[in-house]
């Protein structure tokens, strides 16, 4: 649930949680979160092959589990909406994992939860929205895109599909932070890019340092990667086109059409295009950060 | 797994496209070539004379449709399958119009591969 990220990233914003406690308590609380295949399976609703069968078809297809057993059949919708019920009031919170692990003691818990409550000023709807929210609206609620023009509204659904994917290839809780305006940019690290053009221009790239290049090459292409080679630099590379093609054709979708350059991984490069955010993002591997600008390099 | 399924010749730039591609038709028997980009595939299809083609669309040098036209031209009867992120209605139109027999989007799932492997079999 979305309420777990909100809140962990409010407790690494404040530094009541270290970059390091928060990915562990990410790791511990998803270790125990019950899989709604399981839960099918388990409520004799789904069989083995057909749980498989439904993994498979999200390989392909950006949609989440319960969409595509309905689309297959195999679920009603009312009966998806008792499983996700009974995934939510199973699920471990990231208040247990946090107390579990001896991160915080309860009486730090309750100070930390009843703070978010007040500082967050969220009504009683958008806290209660929390448990059922999406990446979109996380990226709406977390990042502020105002300076930027007409171009902004683009920036967020950039960011919430970004973290749909990284949710579905790579990391079960991508976690967001401000962010930041592009100055002057100069990697240190890894800068993977791709420039989306056509009626409108997004320069698209992911700067990360080697472990978390690495960890993403090998959970991305699924295979025993063990340094930075050209198959490595292939996934972490094909898993950014991977979600530009999605953010195109969804764009064709909508009528606007846009094509892709190939994609450039380079090291210490510097930049030259300053309108646009750096956005960091915590996985449970470490940081990345998406880059996103107007305009083509 | 019915040994030589056919020839497949392979033309995307990402090493893991065409590794992970190639370990799904190998597996299946199939004789499998490698083209890295547009301008290789014209080549390599005339030395190899495979079967059938899997083409990316966002590729250095020539793209993969400038490359679909090319190959066309060279054989009316190559069966080249899209296989590509970018699978816009433009870039399927202008696919199918180039003389694509099939689009799939990546990520492609085993089964949507060995279903085109099967039907280029028979």
């Amino acid at each position: 649930m979305l309420l777990n990220q909100y809140f962990g990233q409010y407790l690494l914003n404040k530094q009541i949680l270290s970059a390091k406690q928060l990915r562990e308590a990410f790791a511990f609380e998803n270790s125990a979160k019950l899989k709604l295949g399981v839960l099918a399976i388990n409520a004799g609703l789904m069989n083995a092959s057909q749980v498989e069968e439904v993994h498979e078809l999200q390989k392909a297809k950006d949609k989440k589990f319960g969409e595509l057993a309905i689309e297959a059949g195999y679920l009603s919708l009312a009966k998806l909406e008792e499983l996700l019920e009974v995934q939510r009031s199973r699920q471990m919170s990231l208040s247990q994992a946090v107390v579990d692990l001896g991160f915080l003691d309860l009486a730090q818990l309750e100070k930390a939860l009843a703070d978010y409550k007040n500082e967050s000023k969220f009504t009683n709807d958008q806290w209660q929205s929390l448990r059922t929210a999406d990446f979109e609206q996380a990226a709406h609620l977390f990042l502020n895109f105002s300076k930027a023009g007409g171009i902004g509204e683009i920036y967020y659904d950039y960011v919430g599909l970004f973290l749909r994917n990284l949710n579905r290839f790579i990391c079960n809780v991508p976690v967001l932070q401000s962010n930041i305006q592009l100055s002057e940019y100069n990697a240190t690290k890894w800068l993977v890019t791709q420039n989306v053009v056509g009626e409108v221009n997004l320069f698209t790239g992911i700067a990360l340092d080697d472990k978390v290049f690495l960890e993403i090459a090998r959970r991305y292409s699924q295979e025993d990667l063990n340094e930075i080679d050209e198959l490595a630099e292939c996934s972490v590379a094909e898993f950014l086109n991977v979600v530009n093609g999605i953010f195109c054709v969804n764009a064709s979708d909508q009528g606007v059409d846009l094509d892709l350059r190939p994609q450039c991984t380079t090291q210490c490069t510097s930049l030259a295009l300053t309108k646009g955010y750096r956005i960091p993002i915590e996985l449970d591997c470490g940081r990345l950060e998406l880059i996103l600008a107007e305009g083509l390099e | 797994m019915e040994k030589k399924q056919g020839r497949v010749l392979i033309c995307d730039d990402s090493l893991l496209v065409r590794k992970k591609l190639k370990d799904i038709l190998i597996k299946a028997g199939c004789e499998v070539y490698e083209a890295r980009n547009g301008k290789e595939v014209v080549e390599i299809y005339q030395s190899s004379q495979p079967d059938l083609v899997f083409m990316d669309i966002v590729m250095p040098e020539a793209d993969g449709l400038e490359a679909l036209k090319n190959l066309k031209a060279l054989d009316k009867n190559a069966h080249v399958i899209m296989l590509s992120s970018l699978g816009t209605s433009e870039k399927l139109i202008q696919a199918l119009k180039n003389g694509a027999e099939d689009f799939i989007q990546k990520p492609y799932t085993t089964e949507q591969i060995m279903q085109i492997v099967a039907k280029i079999a028979k």
